[in-house]
């Protein structure tokens, strides 16, 4: 009886309300969209013996729909330049910066949305959960990026990490799917265990689990937080944070898991959950370790982690460009190219961590910018690869790709754009993310991880052309017949998008770099 | 080998010889043995229920570090515990997951072993 | 009296974790974790904190135990099926990381001041709201306040599980459109095939 009155005679707490739903309303439209697709499953019949082509496209739709709202959210939040906001007691924190980062998640889940119907019919698994678990993936991922307290941070993580896993596994008679599935899922419970315990020492070290109150206990409240600890916290939780984004001593999953997931779901793995990972990379890395940031506890951390991200990013550049070289799948060799791009997103956020507050550069500018191309590209190049699949299989090796030029010129002009894309050949959308992360760089005085950027860069136009030349230049032999493509109006549609946008941002780079500064961390 | 860690224990804790107290320390080192213990399992065993079983050691070192620093080093001693909370659910869904995964490689590879089919190269 | 039980339960637990490491047989493993979670647990009460030590058996020890049992009896494995021919280095080596690890963590918590002025386990307990943190008001209070978008969050986490649980387990009642892809075997005939298989 006593602990019941303690609670009827504790001060009114600071209530809950219809703001903060309203805060995180893209986040609510996602997971309401998912649970929709789950019921609505239910009502639509069975298939027909053979398929028909449409399938279940009430499914398709709805959730499209939902992405398209929650990305309409988003967009008209960036728009109208809101001011940061925080909610639920702290919880959350929305400002341009998480809105950015679950804008291109959000358009990864919808590229994979728009190319799994076809995907999931060839298979005979075209079902609601599917479509949940892509819409609370992407939810997770939004609220993990806006997430304020420690406690949000690893049960978004882990609620997203759990959906990807089993997105992997989601063919499940798949011997690929399921091998890649386990190995996914055991080494992202073991860098789960690591972030998690650099959480627990980051809050012996600053007394909370709020990210406000860390970021005060750093700019010297009392007691000053702990450096030792803070420091073996920095270490494991960017240990933690580098399986999650695939770099390099810590990538043995992204191969494996890579090639066992259906295509459409690499795409969304390699950009969504690649671009929520470095938000929240981002975020850690300029709390405790950015130029301003410096509290009395703090430089050990901010050494520790430049030293340890710069490392990273070294090693992760020169390994995945130079196995990526070797490799026969062009599904591998993209997963490859997914960890190099993944050192070059290390080197933006390491110049992110030397812009000053209020200096005339944002910090992690170069970053966002260089996500967005990075997105298209590799939607597009994973969904085309899907789209060109027959039956359960998807067009995986690179001599499958042969002689594509003839049979399919648009599908082959749309690779071909997104390869070249790719290996940062100007005037592309890649050129200018690779020039504008190796400029900050190099204003910041790292001018060595932009040297072993451009150098690795020049290697990885050898592998992406590899697929041009297999494409356009050497007659068919064997593979895969030639697919009958004229039902799948979903791939080809993300496809043409993904093409058109890489074209027009490497038209116009600057528009899109003005919203990414503006966008980028304050 | 679990043997090994012993003289690192008591290397790492003079304070347990020689006193009867128990502080933030002991707790503290516990918990880094059993996440040291769940990382070795982690990494070498195949057996995919082994595995699963380390990384509930893992998680359960955490869970003792967080209500050990929550009770040492923190004025309010309810956001720890209610981060362990948390740690324990997210133990139930991984693990039943988990579980269902390795089912899944059962029926379709009639193996638990995690390397031994290896129709994905290394 | 505290610390006695706390160094006979240290003691225990990692004892308890190390045999969980080193048994081959699944099952032996499994109950040895059973005794460890107990272990954990009691530490917790230790620690004043009386609701996670509750809370730490019935969902370790009871729930996610039982399950682990169950799988495994489900799989009904031979020795001879889970015997692991671990190679002698990969052993030294993942011993040699997990011991880095362990004394990189070592060295952070010798260097720190705040474990260094740590109070001790048995001073008293001044603060009166810290007295109470373990219990359930307390403990309830902060869910349902401070993390209370977590623990509505939580559901979704559990939502996620069980879809993928259901999915990934469920048997197949149809076979999958013919003429294409892989051929769709039913998993439940399967399992038992394999049960036949290793029964003979």
């Amino acid at each position: 009886m006593n602990g019941l009155f303690t609670i009827l005679d504790a001060p009114a707490a600071p209530a809950i309300g219809w703001d903060d739903l309203g805060g995180i309303l893209p986040v609510l439209v996602l997971l309401a969209t998912g649970s929709l697709a789950l019921v609505l499953d239910l009502f639509l019949k069975e298939e027909a013996s053979p398929p028909v082509p449409a399938g279940k496209w009430p499914l398709s739709f709805v959730s499209l729909l939902g992405t398209a709202v929650a990305g309409a959210l988003l967009c008209g939040h960036i728009g109208a330049a809101g001011k940061p906001w925080s909610g639920f007691l702290g919880a959350v924190q929305v400002d341009l910066f998480s809105d950015a980062i679950g804008l291109i998640v959000v358009l990864g889940a919808a590229f994979c949305l728009l190319g799994a119907g076809d995907a999931l019919r060839r298979r005979g698994i075209e079902q609601g959960e599917f479509h949940a678990l892509v819409l609370y993936a992407a939810a997770s991922m939004v609220l993990f990026v806006q997430s304020a307290s420690l406690v949000m941070v690893f049960l978004s993580l882990e609620a997203l990490s759990m959906a990807v896993y089993i997105l992997t596994a989601f063919q499940r008679d798949e011997k690929r799917a399921v091998e890649g599935g386990l190995k996914y899922f055991v080494l992202g419970g073991l860098s789960s265990g690591f972030l998690l315990l650099g959480l627990a020492f980051i809050y012996g070290a600053t007394r909370s689990t709020n990210l406000t109150d860390i970021a005060g206990a750093l700019a010297g409240g009392q007691p000053p937080a702990d450096s030792s600890l803070l420091v073996a916290g920095l270490g494991l939780t960017l240990i933690g944070l580098a399986f999650k984004v695939g770099a390099f001593p810590f990538h043995a999953w992204v191969p494996d898991a890579y090639e066992g997931a259906m295509s459409v779901v690499t795409g969304f793995m390699a950009v969504a959950v690649k671009a929520a990972s470095f938000g929240v990379l981002l975020r850690v890395a300029v709390l405790f370790g950015g130029a301003g940031a410096s509290g009395p506890g703090s430089p050990e951390a901010r050494g520790a982690l430049l030293a340890g991200i710069s490392g990273l990013a070294v090693v992760t550049m020169i390994f995945g460009n130079l196995a990526a070289l070797a490799q026969s799948s062009a599904k591998r060799m993209l997963a490859y190219s997914a960890i190099a791009h993944t050192g070059y997103l290390l080197v933006g956020a390491v110049s992110a961590m030397e812009a000053r507050p209020g200096g005339e550069q944002a910090a992690g500018a170069g970053l966002l910018f260089y996500l967005f191309p990075y997105a298209l590209m590799s939607l597009g190049a994973f969904i085309c690869l899907s789209h060109l699949g027959e039956g359960a299989e998807d067009r995986e090796s690179i001599d499958s790709l042969r002689g594509l030029a003839e049979r399919h010129p648009a599908h082959a002009l749309a690779l071909l754009v997104i390869m070249v894309s790719f290996a940062g050949i100007p005037p592309t959308a890649g050129f200018w993310g690779k020039l504008f992360i190796f400029r900050e760089a190099i204003a910041t005085g790292h001018w060595e991880l932009a040297l072993v950027g451009i150098l690795t860069s020049i290697v990885s136009v050898y592998y992406y052309l590899r697929l041009v030349v297999a494409m356009y230049m050497l007659p068919q032999e064997g593979g895969l017949p030639a697919p009958s493509l004229e039902a799948r109006i979903g791939g080809k549609l993300a496809l043409a998008i993904a093409a058109i946008a890489v074209v027009l941002v490497g038209l116009f780079p600057g528009i899109f770099f003005q919203i990414s500064a503006a966008c980028a961390l304050r | 080998m679990s043997t090994g860690f012993l003289p690192l224990l008591l290397q790492a804790a003079p304070a347990a010889a020689s006193a009867g107290q128990v502080g933030l320390t002991h707790y503290l080192v516990v918990s880094a043995i059993v996440f040291g213990l769940g990382l070795l399992v982690v990494i070498t065993r195949r057996n995919a229920i082994a595995l699963l079983m380390g990384l509930e050691l893992l998680l359960n070192s955490v869970g003792l570090n967080f209500v050990a620093f929550a009770k040492f080093a923190t004025r309010d001693a309810v956001d720890g515990q209610v981060i362990t909370i948390f740690l324990i659910v997210i133990a139930a869904a991984e693990a039943s997951l988990a579980l269902a995964i390795t089912l899944n490689i059962f029926n379709n590879l009639n193996t638990v072993e995690v390397d031994e089919a290896r129709s994905l190269k290394g | 009296m505290d610390s006695s039980v706390f160094h006979i339960c240290g003691l225990l637990s990692v004892a308890a974790a190390a045999l969980v490491v080193t048994r081959r047989n699944p099952v032996y493993s499994t109950i040895y974790l059973v005794l460890f979670f107990t272990l954990i647990s009691l530490e917790f009460l230790i620690l004043r904190a009386p609701f996670l030590a509750i809370v730490q058996v019935l969902v370790y020890a009871g729930a996610i135990m039982v399950l682990f049992l169950f799988v495994i009896m489900l799989l009904n494995l031979t020795p001879e099926e889970l015997r692991e021919d671990v190679s002698r280095s990969r052993k030294v080596l993942s011993g040699a990381f997990a011991a880095l690890i362990f004394v990189l963590l070592a060295a952070a918590i010798r260097r720190s001041d705040t474990v260094r002025d740590a109070p001790n386990l048995v001073a008293p307990i001044e603060d009166p709201g810290l007295a109470k943190a373990g219990e359930a008001p307390a403990i309830g209070t902060a869910l349902f306040t401070t993390h209370a978008l977590a623990f509505e969050f939580s559901s979704i986490l559990i939502l996620v599980a069980i879809v993928g649980a259901i999915h990934l387990t469920k048997r197949r009642g149809r076979a999958a459109p013919s003429g294409q892809g892989a051929p769709a075997q039913g998993t439940g005939e399967q399992v038992q095939a394999a049960a036949e298989a290793s029964g003979t």
